[in-house]
Order: C-alpha cells, then structure tokens, then sequence
C-alpha cells in the first residue's frame, strides 16, 4: 500500500514537473520588467499576479515597511508553488553549487531597471545593475509519507539580493551609490507564498530521497537572518557571490525548456555585456562530484577540489572575500595548478599553519591546512567534517556533512604529491 | 616538543646567566617601588582574591557609571519567544542610532544577534546591573554570541552567557563601545567554553570598559588587528575591566596604539599579553604589534590551568603575569604584578615562543615579519611574589629548570628577556627596565650584560647605551 501511495506520488511529481514546463512561462502574468522601485514604500502593493492567493493563510512578515511583507508581492513568479517565474525572470542553473544540507536550489535573475551585467572571462565575480534581482529558492523533495504531500518539492525560503540605488534604500546605502539588499522569504504550508522574515529561522525538514526513497530530515534548518546572510555576502559591502562566468557557462533545462548556454542566453537577451568569447575558452568549473565520479586522475581531482573550493570556500577566502584577512585564498585564480611557486601553494594552505584556528578543537595534532598525502592531519578536511560552529567549514548554510565532497577532498589531498611532485618545497622551505 | 632545540638555543645562557646575576639581581625577590600607584601595592592573597561570579566590576573599582536611564527608561524589547529572532529582526529594522533598550529578564538566545546593517545602535539592558539582563545562549555547538559588524555600536550592560563560540565579537569597524557588559561561561568542562568573552578585531577607536570577562577558553578581552585604518584613528583602550578564570586574561595582538589600563587581571592562566603573531596581519601585510601601553594594571595570581585546546595560549605557561611576545615601541609601566607563580614580566621574542611550541619555525623573514621585541620599555612596575613556583611542565619549562629558577629557593626574577635580538645584532633592541629599577632581571643569551655599559642602569639595552629618541614610547634618556 506504502509503495502505491509513493508510486501515485513520484508520478503526480512527474506530472507536476511536466506541467511545469509546457505552462511556462505563462504570458499573462504582470512581467517584472517595467517595475521599478522594488525597495520603495509605493510600487509594491498592485505587483504580481498572484494577488488572489496570497495574503490570506501567510502570517505577515516581520521586515521593515519599507520591504514587502510577501514574496508574492515582488511579482516575481508567475506560479510561486511551481516556481514558474513571471517574464523577464530567468532561471539559471550553476554548476558547483554549495552545499546547505542537501537543499535544492533554483536560481533566477531579472534585471529589473534594465542595463546589464558586466561579463568577465576569468573567475571573478560578475557585477550587476542597480536593478538586478537574484533570487534563490531553497527546497526539498516531496516527503512522501506525509499524506499530506501534493507531490511537489517542499519550498522552505526564498532568498533575494536586491541591487538598489541609494534613493531607493531607506538608509540612503550608507552613503554608498548603491548597495545590496538581502531579503529571506519563509514559505508556510501550502507554500503558495512566503512571508519575509528578516530575523532567522529554524525549520525541520522530512522528505522522501528520491534516490533510494528513504525518509531523512533536516532536524535544523537553518534560515539565515540578514545577519547570516553578510557572513558570506559581506556587512562592509554586501554583494552577491556565486554569478561568475565558471558557475554559469553551461546549459540548464528549467521547466522542460532547453537552454544551451546561459551566458549565450543572457547575451542574446541583452542582459549580459560585452559578447562573451565562444563557450570552450570560457572559465568553466566542474560539477566536483560527477567529475570525481567520471574521472580518478590526479589531475581530475585538482579541478574537482578547485570547483568544490570556487563555490563553497572561495565566497570568503579570496583576495575580495570576508575572509581576506585570513590570507587562505582558495579561489578559482589562485588554485591554478599551472607552474605553482611554494608560495602559491602556501596560498591555498598547502603546509601553512592558519593565523588563527580559533575554533579548532577536535583536529587532533593538526597544525597546518593541508598536508599533502595526509588528510588526516589538514585542518582543511577536519572543518569540512565538523558541525561544531566555530569549528566547521563553511561557516554557516549547513548543519550536516557535506560527505561526498569530504570524500573528494580526502582523495585529493592524497593525491597532491603526485600530481605537484615538488609540492613539499613549500613544506620545507 | 623540541627540546633539544630549546635547550641548544639557551645553553650559552647558562653562562650569560652567572655573568649577570651578579651585577643585575642585586635586590633579591624585593619588588620595586610603585612609580606612579601612589604608594607601594599592599601584597596580595591569592587565595581571597575578589569573587567574579556575578558582576564585580563595582566592587572593584569606583566611580562606575550609572546607566543613563534617560534614554531606557522604557525598554523596547521584553523576553519571551524566539527571542534572537525578534531581536535580530528589531536591529535590522532600526534607524541609525536608535538605542534598543531591553527590559530586565533572562532571554534564552536560539541564534547569533547581529548588527550587520544599522550604524549607531545602541543595545543596552535597563537594570542596574549588567547581571539584571541576561542573554542566554545554547552552550558548546552554538554559534557567536553578539556579532557587530557596524560602525559606532555600543552594547552596554548586559550579560552574555554561554556561547558556542565568542561571546560578543566586533570585526572591522570602528567606534564600538562595549561598557559594563559580563561575558562568561558555566560549562563544567572549561574547554567546551567559547574562546574569546569581548573580541573585537580589525578595529578603530574601539572602548571596552567597566566590562568583565572569565572562564574564556582563549582570551577574556581580546583587542586585535586594531587601529591601522588611518593615521586619525587609535586601535581601541581596555581599561576598568575585570578579566578572570581565563586562558589569556586581556590580550593585545598585532595592533597599533592600543592602550590597556587600570584592569584588574586574575587567576588566567595568563594575565596580561600583548602579542605580535605572524600571519595575523592588522596594517599592510606585515603584522606588528605597535605602540602598545600598559599600564596601572593588576596582574594578579594568574596561576589557573591551562585549558586551552587550540591557538597560541596553549603554550602560557601556568603562572604567567605578564608576557610581552614580539612587538615594537610598547611600554609597560606602574603595573602591581603579584602572585604570578611562573613569572612576573617576560619580554620575549616569538622564535623562542615558536621552538617551545615545538613547530617548524620558519626562517623569519623581515620582510613579512619581526620575530624579535624591540624598543619595550618597562618601567615603575611593582613586583612580588612571583616566580616561585613555576609550570615546568610547560612548554618552556626546561629553560626555568636549566636556570635553576621559579622555585621559593630561587625566585623566576622579576624579568625575563630572552636576549634575542634581531639579526646581524648590531642594534640596540631597546628592551629598558629604566633608570630606577632595582628589581631582579635575567636574560637569556650569552652577549648582553657584558656589552651593556650599565647593565644595572640600561638592563638589556646593548652597544647603544640606550636610546635618545622622544618619538613614540621607546625608553627614556
């Protein structure tokens, strides 16, 4: 009976799914692209198309006036339980993401003043108009012994950076010209809407892994507050972290449709500047786990670790990340396995004693980031295998062990004294 | 530990050691006269030393501040539900400079608070005491307590009690005040406590005051990384504090003017440091600790265990009073260091710190780093007691039991320097006890005394007899 029920439901997923993509996008949804002043008091209150559904069973947020209580109100969506966007919204897909309890993401940007972004060939992080709206949903696969279930991946928040003018921010941005907002959505039940939530949230999730179809749970999810969020985004100067040319230089399949190059699509929308050179001489990253999976070479590993570091290291330790200070860069550019010098393996941690491992407890005798050929004593790989708060590696967005990437982790520190045969000169110098 | 290492780099000692303990411990375990304490300190009793349980800064000093009721008099904020929730959620929507006044109670703290948007909060309890509004938080596996990432924030009499990591932490801003805040932990195991009680880093112009801090599992009051903003700006001023029952009681790392003063440091494993770590970079990329006063502290019966798990103070010798590690143009003077029972005053460089820690020190590098204490002027401090009962367990004991020293037979003099002086050794490394010391002092290396033209006078100030520069707080003509 159990596994009727989770058969009818994995299709009534399919179907869903389905729907999903031929509906999409509907034409008759209010566009985001002639809206403007999305931080303003005014201008929110008749936006979306959603006005029917929403504000009823959603308690209301807790943000400033000045933020819309629901995300419904952004107009975002044209269907927000199908996380169908509104026109003008794209869906992209990026292709090392980093790792928040297994949560699943789907990733928009519209650009809602027009402009462009700036394309940028190498790994650095792309800069986007006042106007642009990243948007992010955070969700998990439908629990199916809930009877309750419709079916459809469980939405837990939708995250926003907003790029604004100074006008258009209540605090003027600080006196910068313009400044990013961040804006976190907690969904309720029925996860039609969601309702702003500027200071955190724990969330327990249960769901059914669509792998093997048993039940796990997230027993604390962890919805940031703003706070949280400048942890990675930054306080100083909060911006977003993950759009660059590495992260997006593939295709996605959102909703059924094809698409064959996002930066291609973003150029060809007019959203992107200036034309990007062809797709094969782009920076491009891996998926670190399926590249791990599809190749054991040393070298595949480098690039896998390198992916796995651009996208859930690299947001601090980078020569422009929060984490500068620690001079532990682990970004795309300083990995680069071309003719490393010691000091460019001291850079990414290779025998370096960190500057302040503070919050390490339980790393044993450990005393440098990375000892090649002994994970076991690289304080690197004991943080990403801790959940103790101070300890742990990332920081924040995760409550469990990131388990395939510390096994991917594990197998390249081993293998760095192959693949860099003089890379104990920086050990011994 | 590399003990060999250890040992070969001191043996030539011994020998500096008999040369100049004729010349230079001429007043046997006596204490200098208290410069500018009024009067000599009246000696200490370690074991009635002030209870820190509660708040007990206004048992200990006087003249604590009222908090102004006039701007709290009605708290916006009352315990209840969710309460990191509601009041992350009340600083993000703030104004700047509002002042959060909250209502006396406990609060049980389910998250970090943070101060990430608003400039000028202000977040202050409204009893009369720090201990009147407690913020409770999770215990080990939680997260930092208060976390301000903003300009001219002040917190002010609260108690933060329990967290995970830091109890309030302040990173790269400048103007922050933290005033009759009580940081601490109840942990039975002391190493589960968070490591730092008030942390703030990368700061300008920061103020820790009338504010106490114990049971940290690395420093109580930290200042570190601060002040190299711009040349308007000082690091910050720690003074009318209370550090107890820490691993470091108050330490100052890597900054530039920074000011300790009037603090009451007890029962720490170490009392008072000021450090200059590699790697840990304030100004630029090379990091120093810099213009660095401390003054009319007591540094008393810092003689707790060592129950650090992580960082540099895992090689605090139990003990410790005060420890000077690297750092140029600092000045220690009209301190009252009593009860310390490894050592009083130890001036040392970080390549012995590094060798007793027993790692691979590198070959420092000027460039990126001086190893080496420089231009460090000690004066007019009051010593007794101290060195009488030394850790030898420690990382460095074996150059306290080759040196015969730190028992009640043999006193760990009132100073220790390490002698090392930077490469090609040629200048005067500046370390001045002053014109009036006439405690005990020992170096460790085998050129000093002799080359010294008044070792009594000049102790440790080599080649230049000493020097004449008014600029900074290098030692006086």
């Amino acid at each position: 009976m159990a596994k009727i029920l989770k058969m009818v439901a994995s299709i009534s997923l399919l179907i869903a799914a389905t729907a999903c993509g031929e509906d999409s996008p509907p034409n008759d949804t209010g566009g985001v692209a002639g809206m403007g002043g999305f931080a303003g008091h005014a201008g929110t209150a008749g936006m979306g198309g959603e006005g029917g559904s929403g504000g009823q069973a959603v308690p209301k947020g807790n943000c400033h006036s000045s933020v819309p209580d629901l995300l419904s109100e952004w107009g975002l969506f044209a269907d927000i339980r199908n996380q169908v966007p509104s026109e003008g919204v794209l869906p992209y897909d990026v292709t090392s993401p980093l790792f928040t309890d297994g949560a699943l993401k789907r990733r928009f940007v519209t650009l809602t003043k027009g402009g462009a972004i700036e394309y940028a060939n190498d790994s650095s992080r792309w800069k986007s108009p006042v106007g642009t709206i990243y948007v992010k949903t955070f969700a998990y696969p439908p629990n199916l012994e809930d009877p309750e279930t419709d079916g459809l991946e469980q939405l837990v928040e939708t995250r926003l950076l907003v790029h604004v003018a100074a006008s258009d921010d209540r605090l003027g941005c600080s006196g910068a010209e313009s400044c990013w907002q961040v804006h976190v959505y907690v969904y309720d039940e029925s996860m039609t809407d969601a309702a702003c939530q500027s200071g955190g949230e724990t969330v327990p999730v249960t769901y059914t892994d669509p792998l093997d179809e048993t039940q796990k749970s997230v027993e604390n999810y962890a919805v940031p507050s703003n706070g949280a969020c400048r942890d990675c985004h930054g306080a100083e100067e909060t911006k977003p972290i993950g759009p660059s040319t590495g992260m997006l230089n593939r295709g996605n399949a959102y909703g059924g449709v094809e698409i064959a190059n996002q930066i291609d699509q973003l150029y060809e929308l007019n959203m992107l500047v200036p034309e990007p050179p062809p797709v094969e001489v782009r920076t491009t990253y891996v998926d670190p786990i399926s590249h791990t999976a599809a190749c054991q070479t040393p070298a595949c590993l480098h690039e896998a670790a390198r992916s796995f570091f651009a996208s859930n290291c690299a947001h601090c330790h980078a020569p422009d990340g929060e984490a500068k200070k620690t001079a532990l860069y682990l970004d795309y550019a300083s990995m680069d396995p071309t003719n490393p010098t010691p000091q460019n393996f001291a850079t990414w941690g290779v025998c370096r004693t960190p500057t302040s491992a503070g919050g390490v407890r339980n790393c044993g005798d450990a005393d440098v980031d990375i000892l090649p050929g002994d994970p076991d004593n690289s304080i690197l790989l004991c943080r990403m295998n801790s959940v103790m708060p101070r300890e742990m590696m990332a920081p924040v967005g995760r409550t469990l062990i990131d388990e395939d990437a510390a096994e991917l982790i594990r197998q390249w520190i081993l293998n760095l004294p192959v693949l860099f045969p003089d890379i104990a000169t920086a050990c011994f110098n | 530990m590399k003990v060999k290492v250890l040992i070969s780099a001191v043996l030539g000692s011994a020998l500096a050691i008999t040369g100049c303990s004729d010349s230079s411990s001429s007043t046997g375990g006596g204490g200098t006269a208290g410069g500018g304490m009024g009067g000599t300190p009246s000696a200490v009793d370690c074991s009635d030393l002030p209870a820190v349980d509660a708040y007990a800064v206004a048992d200990v000093f006087a003249d604590v501040p009222e908090t102004s009721s006039n701007d709290c008099t009605e708290p916006v904020f009352m315990p209840g539900d969710n309460n990191a929730q509601r009041l992350n959620t009340r600083l993000e929507n703030a104004n700047p400079g509002d002042i959060v006044c909250m209502a006396e109670g406990t609060y049980e703290m389910e998250n970090t608070i943070s101060i990430s948007l608003v400039e000028g909060l202000t977040l202050k309890g409204i009893g009369s005491s720090p201990d009147d509004t407690l913020l409770n938080f999770g215990g080990p596996g939680t997260g930092k307590g208060i976390f301000v990432q903003k300009d001219n924030v002040t917190i002010e009499n609260l108690w933060v009690r329990n967290t995970g990591d830091n109890g309030i932490e302040q990173d790269g801003t400048s103007g922050s005040v933290f005033r009759k805040v009580h940081v601490s932990w109840t942990n039975a195991d002391p190493t589960q406590n968070g490591p730092y009680g008030i942390y703030p880093t990368f700061c300008e112009d920061t103020l820790v005051e009338y504010s106490q801090a114990t049971d940290a599992s690395d420093a109580g009051i930290y200042i570190g990384k601060c002040g190299w903003g711009d040349d308007s700006t000082d690091g910050g001023r720690a003074r009318y504090n209370i550090a107890a029952r820490n691993v470091a009681g108050l330490e100052v790392e890597n900054c530039l003017d920074v000011v300790a003063h009037d603090n009451l440091v007890i029962d720490n494993t170490g009392g008072l440091l000021t450090f200059q770590q590699p790697g840990a970079a304030g100004g630029g990329s090379t990091p120093s600790n810099t213009n660095v006063l401390v003054e009319n502290n007591r540094v008393w019966c810092n003689n707790r265990e060592n129950f650090a798990t992580t960082g540099v103070v895992q090689i605090i010798p139990v003990g410790s009073g005060l420890l000077a590690i690297s750092g140029n143009d600092g000045e220690i003077r009209n301190n009252d260091i009593q009860g310390n029972d490894t050592l009083g005053l130890a001036i040392v460089s970080n390549a012995l710190t590094c060798e007793a820690a027993g790692e691979d020190c590198p070959p420092f590098d000027f460039a990126d780093y001086n190893p080496y204490a420089q231009d460090i002027y000690a004066h007019d401090n009051y010593y007794l007691n101290n060195g009488t009962n030394a850790d030898f367990a420690s990382d460095f004991g074996p150059l306290f039991s080759l040196l015969e020293i730190g028992t009640s037979a043999n006193p760990t003099p009132d100073v220790i320097w390490d002698g090392s002086i930077a490469p090609p050794g040629d200048e005067d490394p500046g370390i001045c006890l002053g014109t009036d010391f006439t405690g005990t002092y020992i170096d460790l290396t085998n050129d000093q005394c002799q080359m010294s033209s008044d070792p009594i006078a000049y102790v440790g100030c080599i080649l230049a007899n000493n020097t004449t520069s008014t600029v900074g707080r290098l030692c006086a003509p």
